[in-house]
């Protein structure tokens, strides 16, 4: 795959279909493409990594542990990503990864990294401004995921206790 | 619209439509709110300019809210965006009498902004003022119009709001360790 491909494979996508031709153009001269083997670990839960990941070929595993395990409750604790998926958005915000990311088979990506997202601020004004309102609504859609767990582990934590009431008030 | 002088007869109107439509910008509030808001929002304000906060505040309504007061109730519709311009307000999630709270909300601060960019509409958590409260209230639709129709401005925002949401999504994830 070429940038030329590179550039189909990203108009295909439902992501970039706001982009102009010029800021697709601009995008796709920014990435990078990267063959991974199966059993690479691309991002570690936790970790701030240093740029974004399209998934251009191959499948790759999530798997989340703690409260991050409910930001995905329709993929549980494991959820798989394959081509056109992206991985490490938020590393431009500087958030740390929701999920220990690795390679299931042996993996094309697309990346940009954050000096390259950076760039395009100044190279391609456009495509650095329809990158940034994907970044937000990112932003804001795992906030509502992150706020509804939080809901979700403080109903876990106060039920106990309420069966534990109603137990001792039934049976002393 | 334009804040620009008005004969007297046009000047009634324009504060009649004012009041029908709500409580938009009126002629003789707008050099008060822009002093707010550049007071406020300095480093909006600042990377804005002056033309483009005249047509951010353009599509503003001040609102007044009493001490407290629930703005939002988590999961509940929402389609404005809200600059609070004074007073202070408590963000909590809520599980029967049970209450987390996950962050203060004051003078500089957006709301309202999970719920449109998510584009589920609801709100994330319950927003109860602790103190009287004003805000610039911007419905979702005509933030939207200014992104698609100007960079500077939509660059801009956007900028903001990322640095606003990653930073509550960081406070976030530091309350779920508590529990």
């Amino acid at each position: 795959m070429n940038t030329a491909d590179l550039r189909r494979f990203l108009r295909s996508l439902p992501a970039f279909e706001r982009f102009s031709e010029r800021s697709l153009d601009a995008l796709a001269a920014n990435m990078h493409l990267e063959n991974y083997p199966a059993g690479h670990i691309l991002t570690v839960q936790g970790q701030c990594g240093a740029a974004m990941y399209m998934v251009i070929s191959g499948r790759i595993d999530v798997a989340r542990v703690g409260v991050a395990a409910t930001f995905s409750p329709e993929h549980g604790e494991n959820q798989e990503l394959a081509e056109g998926a992206i991985v490490g958005l938020l590393s431009f915000a500087n958030i740390p990864s929701l999920g220990t990311c690795t390679c299931k088979d042996d993996v094309q990506l697309a990346s940009l990294s954050r000096e390259d997202y950076e760039a395009l601020f100044s190279q391609a004004p456009g495509a650095a401004h329809q990158m940034q309102y994907m970044l937000a609504v990112r932003l804001a859609q795992v906030l509502q995921t992150q706020n509804r767990s939080l809901r979700q582990a403080l109903h876990n934590k106060t039920a106990p206790k309420k069966s534990e009431s109603l137990l001792k008030r039934w049976f002393g | 619209m334009k804040f620009g002088p008005a004969s007297p007869c046009r000047s009634s109107y324009v504060i009649m439509i004012f009041s029908i439509v709500g409580l938009r910008l009126d002629v003789p509030m707008k050099s008060e709110i822009v002093a707010e808001f550049n007071t406020c929002f300095s480093s909006l304000s600042a990377q804005l300019g002056p033309e483009n906060v005249d047509r951010l505040l353009s599509v503003c309504a001040v609102v007044n809210l009493p001490a407290h007061n629930e703005l939002f109730r988590e999961r509940r519709q929402v389609d404005s965006l809200y600059l609070v311009l004074e007073g202070e307000l408590v963000a909590s999630i809520e599980d029967g009498d049970n209450i987390l709270e996950v962050g203060r909300v004051k003078a500089g601060d957006w709301l309202g902004e999970v719920a449109v960019l998510s584009g589920e509409m609801l709100t994330s958590s319950t927003v109860t003022t602790a103190t009287r409260c004003r805000a610039l209230k911007m419905h979702w639709h005509e933030v939207e119009q200014l992104m698609i129709h100007d960079e500077d401005i939509s660059h801009v925002l956007l900028g903001q709001l990322i640095e606003l949401l990653a930073e509550r999504l960081k406070r976030s994830m530091a309350a779920g360790e508590k529990i």
